[in-house]
């Protein structure tokens, strides 16, 4: 096989291939975010380094002209519906939400007293109780036989998010083989990992010993209604 | 010369940066997260470039830079994790439409692989494609034909 053979080989093998359809919008998303918080403190160092004085510091950072792409909170959550009968709920900070089925239970402390990684959203199929060390490990304890808990965390450092492979979040979520036992939870679980627009979650799903598929169903649905708020 | 929006520079050069990403990396999510973090990348400093219409060479270049980066860290992460999970990221997507070349340069060790993308598949010349490996020339001929003695024996055999 010579070199030209290998080129027009090299060209067929990617000639159909185009980016998912919704990279772009993320590109654009994750890029102004960079921007504007780059844009935001330039201003407010050059007024440090003038005035030198945490008063005027003050000031200026009330003088910072508005982001022309209106800063991260301005284009709000795109809402789409829950399945009927299901209940949309939103995180401490309002800026993530998801889709329960009827009767499940939804907290956003689970984990009493944990900070970072704080627990976003934990969801049950029975009626649980928050509490545990490091995890919501109260829970994750007592997953009735046919039932579900899962919970997810978002990582903050930028040590947490380099150090591990988080894959772009995919259209629809899978369960995969079960992994564990993890670090504080103390229970083999189903971990995801995933990214989106420049946010890094963390989620373990846990499922009683005879859950069915329809548990299984319900669960990943509810995972794939998780909304971020960029 | 008027700046190029952001969405016009990414309608032009997704779809090549795309495939030479798949090239780079093997399989397609794989792809999109090396192209989506290489346009996060330049867009970020975009103000910041000397020449924005010289954006393909940027993306190239930030599409090369990143998936060395990638590999670089797996390589560490796989001396932690079981064989069998590590050697999945290399299948192509569809074991079905799988061919002789598309193995043959999955199989090829990172560099090499690089290497054979810039000069046949980016039709580079061994300069061009030595700078942007950031490599010697003698090191780049070595790379290319490397893995050209490995495609013919893998043709013979």
């Amino acid at each position: 096989m010579n070199e030209d053979e290998i080129r027009s080989r090299l060209l067929a093998m990617v000639k159909d291939l185009a980016p998912p359809t919704d990279l772009a919008g993320q590109v654009l998303r994750s890029s102004r975010r960079r921007r504007v918080s780059i844009g935001a403190l330039v201003p407010l160092c050059l007024v440090a380094a003038v005035w030198g004085t945490g008063a005027v510091l003050a000031d200026s950072s009330r003088n910072v002209p508005p982001s022309p792409d209106g800063g991260v909170t301005s284009e709000g959550l795109q809402r789409h519906r829950c399945p009927t009968g299901w209940m949309r709920h939103e995180n401490g900070r309002g800026d993530l939400s998801i889709c329960t089925p009827p009767n499940w239970t939804f907290q956003n402390e689970a984990a009493a007293g944990l900070v970072s990684p704080a627990v976003e959203f934990a969801v049950g199929s029975w009626r649980f109780k928050p509490g545990g060390g490091c995890a919501p490990t109260k829970a994750l304890r007592h997953v009735p036989p046919d039932g579900a808990f899962f919970y997810g965390f978002e990582y903050q450092s930028n040590n947490a998010r380099t150090s591990t492979n988080f894959p772009r979040r995919p259209s629809h979520f899978k369960l995969g083989e079960l992994g564990g036992p993890f670090e504080c939870l103390g229970v083999r679980t189903y971990l995801i990992l995933f990214r989106q627009n420049d946010r890094y979650f963390q989620v373990h799903v846990k499922l009683g010993h005879s859950a069915d598929s329809k548990v299984r169903r319900l669960v990943l649905r509810s995972l794939d209604s998780i909304e971020l708020m960029q | 010369m008027a700046r190029p929006h952001l969405e016009d520079l990414y309608r032009e050069h997704s779809a090549a940066g795309y495939r030479l990403a798949h090239l780079l990396m093997g399989d397609p999510e794989l792809a999109a997260d090396l192209l989506q973090d290489a346009f996060v990348r330049i867009f970020s400093k975009f103000q910041d470039l000397r020449d924005p219409n010289s954006f393909r060479s940027y993306l190239r270049r930030t599409l090369i830079n990143l998936s060395n980066s990638y590999f670089r860290r797996r390589k560490l992460e796989r001396s932690h994790q079981e064989r069998g999970r590590a050697e999945q990221i290399f299948r192509p997507p569809d074991p079905d439409e799988r061919r002789e070349v598309d193995e043959w340069l999955m199989r090829l060790p990172q560099r090499q692989r690089a290497a054979v993308v810039l000069r046949f598949y980016e039709d580079m010349s061994e300069s061009d494609a030595a700078e942007v490996l950031q490599i010697s020339v003698p090191a780049l001929k070595s790379l290319v034909q490397r893995a050209l003695k490995s495609l013919r024996k893998e043709v013979s055999g």
